[in-house]
């Protein structure tokens, strides 16, 4: 059946991790974005998330980085950095859903790879932290390059969530949708703590217009603009292709210099 | 140049517990098992994070590395700084 629910959502591992590094009218923004986003991914009752989510050498390494990777296993254990300060857990995978997925890649003209033993980093364990916190709803990992050139262009992480939303409309489930990372940083860098906020406000304006054609616009060069942790809007953008036609809502936004990250987060309300 | 090899040995001890181990207790003999220059098994041995961030290594390969280590965010950002002003103009 169609898509029951999307949103896109940074995930800045200081959320949970340095907490208290923030100024708290910051902090409690963004903690009530991550409520709301719950609050509306509950109410759609989803049965499974696909999360879309950037590597960041958690899985894959120079020896081997697929574009896109979608996780098909019972389970994935994480996160991986044992600072975040979010337990470690096996987060409920669905197997089937993302056979289903990994499928209807190949029918839509994406080769995808896939791993039946993932391990999941702050990329998708802070989302499912605040979004399923009782693991009650089951997700599938897609995991996007973003880390290491060349990597998937704008086009194509607009067509790839095009595919999603065709796969899940054809499939008997109720499937939620959520892209996390960005906007504007540059982690471990020696621009460690700029944000782009002129960046920030203009892709949230082609996001929150829901301008496909302007997302898929973007070029490599234009979205460095935000950083290389930046290239993580790349998640956003497969989200945005899989929801033509729906009403995106802006929670907040938080450039939070203390976390060195522009914190945004969007849901979007399906067409009546 | 091997900066894969370099890449390799940093990423191996950040993911790998046993790697890790082996690392932390004798980081020459773990060096040893990668193809390095001499200049960048230094690089690693020395924990010369701007030596390692001029060569090319990832950040986030780096700071990891560096948090295992316990380097204050302070410090490691100054040492990257400090290494790209020492960069040729234009580089």
């Amino acid at each position: 059946m169609p898509l029951v629910y999307a949103a896109s959502a940074s995930h800045a591992p200081g959320i949970t991790a340095w907490a208290e590094g923030a100024p708290p009218e910051k902090r409690e923004k963004i903690y009530g974005a991550y409520a709301d986003l719950r609050a509306g991914l509950v109410a759609s009752q989803a049965d499974v998330a696909v999360i879309a989510a950037p590597e960041h050498f958690a899985n894959f390494f120079l020896n081997n980085m697929p574009a896109f990777c979608i996780g098909r296993g019972a389970h994935h254990m994480g996160p991986v950095e044992p600072w975040l300060k979010v337990e470690r857990r096996a987060i409920p995978g669905d197997p089937a859903f993302a056979e289903t997925l990994l499928k209807g890649c190949y029918a839509h003209g994406f080769e995808p790879s896939y791993s039946d033993e993932l391990e999941v980093d702050h990329g998708v364990a802070l989302p499912v932290h605040f979004l399923i916190p009782d693991g009650s709803i089951p997700i599938v990992p897609v995991i996007i390059n973003c880390l290491t050139e060349p990597m998937p262009s704008a086009a194509r992480c607009f067509a790839f969530g095009e595919a999603i939303a065709a796969i899940a409309a054809n499939s008997d489930r109720r499937v939620a949708v959520i892209g996390t990372g960005g906007l504007s940083h540059w982690p471990g860098e020696a621009e460690h703590g700029t944000i782009n906020e002129e960046f920030d406000a203009a892709f949230l304006k082609d996001v929150l217009a829901n301008d496909g054609a302007a997302l898929q616009r973007y070029t490599h060069e234009q979205i460095a603009e935000s950083g290389t942790g930046g290239h993580e809007v790349r998640a956003w953008i497969i989200v945005a292709g899989a929801v033509a036609g729906w009403k995106p809502e802006l929670l907040t936004y938080q450039p939070v210099h203390e976390w060195a990250t522009g914190c945004g987060f969007v849901q979007y309300r399906q067409a009546a | 140049m091997s900066l894969y090899q370099v890449q390799k040995l940093l990423r191996d001890v950040n993911r790998d517990i046993s790697n890790r181990e082996r690392y932390m207790q004798n980081p020459e003999t773990f060096a040893e098992g990668y193809d390095l220059t001499a200049e960048e098994r230094a690089a690693i041995l020395d924990l010369d994070y701007g030596a390692l961030y001029a060569m090319g290594v990832h950040a986030l390969i780096l700071r990891p590395f560096s948090l295992l280590h316990k380097e204050p965010e302070p410090r490691y950002l100054e040492a990257l700084r400090a290494s790209r002003v020492q960069q040729p103009a234009g580089v």
